[in-house]
């Protein structure tokens, strides 16, 4: 069974035009993904700041419009959903942030945050039963039920993220899109937060997908992997066969990059990095968009962009991956 | 560890404390810390917020908020740094002590030149012309392998990348080539090839010239590409040091075994989840009168609540914090 699915799906953000009096235009952030997600699954999107990943997460659960392709959510097009049964079919498809503290109203008690959602999903509970619902999305995420009538300052980063996670779950969502959840905590605070989120998707089937830049919990957490630079998915995998061996130079690269706990290791990487830096979104390469710092990269790779590829169940978006 | 500080060390610092007074009374953030430095090593702190990591090299470096106090000893090269006049600390800082911090754009001045900003501190420190400033500057620039250095040392910070602000960074405070570099957390705000290059380039530089660097982090994986020593610090004390790659192998306190236990590898076997540590990193409020992990340790004795273990000698080169943890 198939949760969500996108079809060539472009998002963009519009600017201002060039001149004083030109048209405001669309500019290009996330460009063709088409991806598929079921039930119980996790898939990581990886890739480094501008790459797009938070724009497709949102894009996803229709935060965003796309600017072209669309989003098909149990084999709906969400573009079609009429406004009010897309209001009431958000309960299934819910957000996590970075900041857990910003992500909070610092005026409301926990249980108003939480229960919040409730008011549009299911309205015209009592005080009482909102109250009582936020308890239990608490205690699903592990805080106690005393937890409901404090205020976001008196929480720790880690807490913080724990109510995001419960006022995510209380409309029973279906998915639960998870942008860098757990990249401002403390690092035993990760580990907590990332075996809560595997717990729930255990305990009720949740589907995530799991935005982060770091490959290390993204491999933990994910059973399909995609990578992406500026805009495009370079590479698309299960878990196992992406971590075995990446296939685009870009993903290679950014394995080699990520410094690990092993300092036997970690000695030979030094001096290993690649130079220059990833071009900008507002001035985007006609070619590969890795070619500025590929280290294969070929006189092709600027003139004619790769397209992805299939190679056995994978695919990857590099002109010279021999399959 | 010898108790007095010898001179084959370049920096040697003894029972630092660093308190701050609040509202609600003194916050003790740095609780008598005492390690050393020798030339040219590279030497970690690692521990999560609230530790204390960062007030360490803000009082080596006379930068405590006004509510802050300091105490205890910070010898290098034969001067204690805490008892020195605001005048007498300006001298060692600009030197042969430098500094480097998290987020390059705040530490760089919006409103002057880039190629400026850089030659100001040999103009006042080492009396180069300006034209001779400059150009040590721009060499500098290129050194860090700022693309065409010439001209970008006439460019304002705003137009530099994060990564390129931080190479700046790592220019300004390398080009009085100091005996020691503080660095507080130069890579956490980079992307992860971008903080790939940044480290090589410290690593270069430091070996080049011979600096040596206390590198304060939350990130092991950084500690273990960079660092020859490490310390781990909770709640304001040392609770385990040593070098680092024995200590990662084999930690021996239960705080570094959990964060290391935290902490996924790419090529470790998959676990159905991570290991973790119960609780919260502490945060504020007044000592505890036994170990400051306590309520978080799983393997904790009734001594632990009320005593603080010692730093004690496990191998001559480890030293760690437990009650649990004697000489072999």
């Amino acid at each position: 069974m198939t949760l969500l699915q996108t079809r060539n799906l472009e998002v963009g953000y519009r600017i201002p035009g060039a001149g004083l009096l030109s048209k405001p235009r669309i500019l290009p952030i996330v460009h063709n993904v088409n991806l598929t997600l079921h039930p119980a699954r996790t898939l990581g999107i990886v890739g480094e700041s501008g790459c797009g990943k938070s724009t497709l997460g949102r894009a996803l659960i229709r935060l965003i419009a796309p600017t072209a392709g669309q989003v098909l959510w149990d084999g709906v097009d969400m573009a079609e959903m009429p406004p009010q049964t897309l209001r009431l079919r958000r309960a299934e498809l819910q957000i996590i942030f970075q900041d857990p503290v910003a992500a909070l109203d610092p005026r409301m008690t926990l249980a108003r945050i939480i229960s919040r959602p409730l008011a549009t999903f299911e309205p015209g509970l009592t005080r009482a039963a909102l109250t009582q619902r936020a308890v239990l999305a608490l205690q699903q995420v592990g805080l106690s039920a005393d937890f409901a009538h404090r205020y976001p300052h008196e929480l720790s980063g880690g807490q913080a993220q724990r109510v995001g996670i419960a006022r995510a779950l209380i409309g029973k969502p279906r998915l639960i899109v998870c942008d860098e959840p757990v990249s401002a905590l403390d690092v035993s605070i990760q580990a907590q937060v990332v075996n809560l989120l595997m717990d729930l998707q255990d305990s009720v089937g949740l589907a995530l997908v799991f935005i982060s830049h770091n490959l290390s919990i993204v491999r933990h957490i994910s059973h399909d992997v995609m990578v992406m630079c500026l805009g495009r998915v370079v590479e698309h995998a299960p878990r196992d066969a992406f971590y075995a061996r990446p296939l685009h130079p870009y993903a290679q690269a950014l394995m080699l990059a990520v410094p690990e706990p092993d300092p036997t290791r970690e000695r030979h990487r030094i001096g290993q990095s690649l130079p220059g830096e990833l071009p900008s979104v507002l001035n985007p390469p006609a070619g590969c968009v890795f070619a500025s710092r590929c280290p294969i990269v070929q006189p092709r790779c600027h003139a004619e962009r790769p397209e992805l590829r299939d190679f056995g169940g994978r695919q990857a978006a590099c002109h010279f991956i021999e399959a | 560890m010898p108790l007095t500080p010898t001179t084959a060390n370049l920096l040697s610092v003894r029972d630092l404390v660093v308190s701050f007074r609040l509202p609600g009374g003194a916050m003790t953030a740095v609780d008598r810390v005492t390690f050393d430095v020798k030339p040219g090593e590279v030497l970690g702190i690692v521990g999560e917020s609230g530790s204390g990591k960062s007030q360490i090299l803000f009082s080596l470096m006379g930068l405590l908020a006004a509510n802050g106090s300091v105490g205890g000893q910070a010898v290098f090269q034969g001067q204690n740094l805490l008892g020195l006049t605001p005048a007498a600390l300006d001298r060692v800082r600009g030197v042969s002590l430098s500094m480097i911090f998290q987020d390059p754009m705040t530490s760089l001045n919006p409103y002057k030149r880039v190629g400026d900003q850089l030659a100001e501190g040999l103009r006042v420190h080492q009396g180069l012309s300006k034209s001779d400033a400059w150009r040590s500057a721009v060499k500098m620039l290129d050194r860090v392998r700022i693309p065409d250095a010439a001209n970008r040392a006439r460019r304002y910070p705003h137009e530099f990348s994060g990564g390129m602000r931080q190479r700046v960074m790592i220019a300004m405070s390398l080009l009085v080539r100091p005996a020691l570099l503080l660095a507080d957390e130069p890579t956490t705000a980079l992307d992860v090839t971008i903080q790939a290059q940044v480290l090589d380039l410290m690593a270069e530089l430091a070996r080049e010239i011979g600096t040596a660097i206390i590198l304060v982090t939350h990130d092991l994986g950084v500690v273990a590409r960079l660092c020859d020593r490490v310390i781990v610090l909770y709640g304001g004390r040392i609770m385990e040091q040593g070098s680092a790659e024995p200590l990662f192998i084999n930690p021996v306190h239960p705080y570094s075994q959990g964060l290391l236990a935290a902490t996924p590898r790419l090529t470790d076997a998959l676990t159905p989840r991570l290991g973790t540590i119960p609780g919260t990193p502490r945060s504020g409020g007044a000592m505890l009168p036994g170990c400051p992990f306590a309520p978080r340790c799983t393997v904790k004795i009734a001594a632990c609540e009320t005593t603080q273990p010692p730093l004690t000698a496990i191998t001559p080169d480890r030293h760690a914090a437990c009650h649990l943890t004697g000489a072999p």
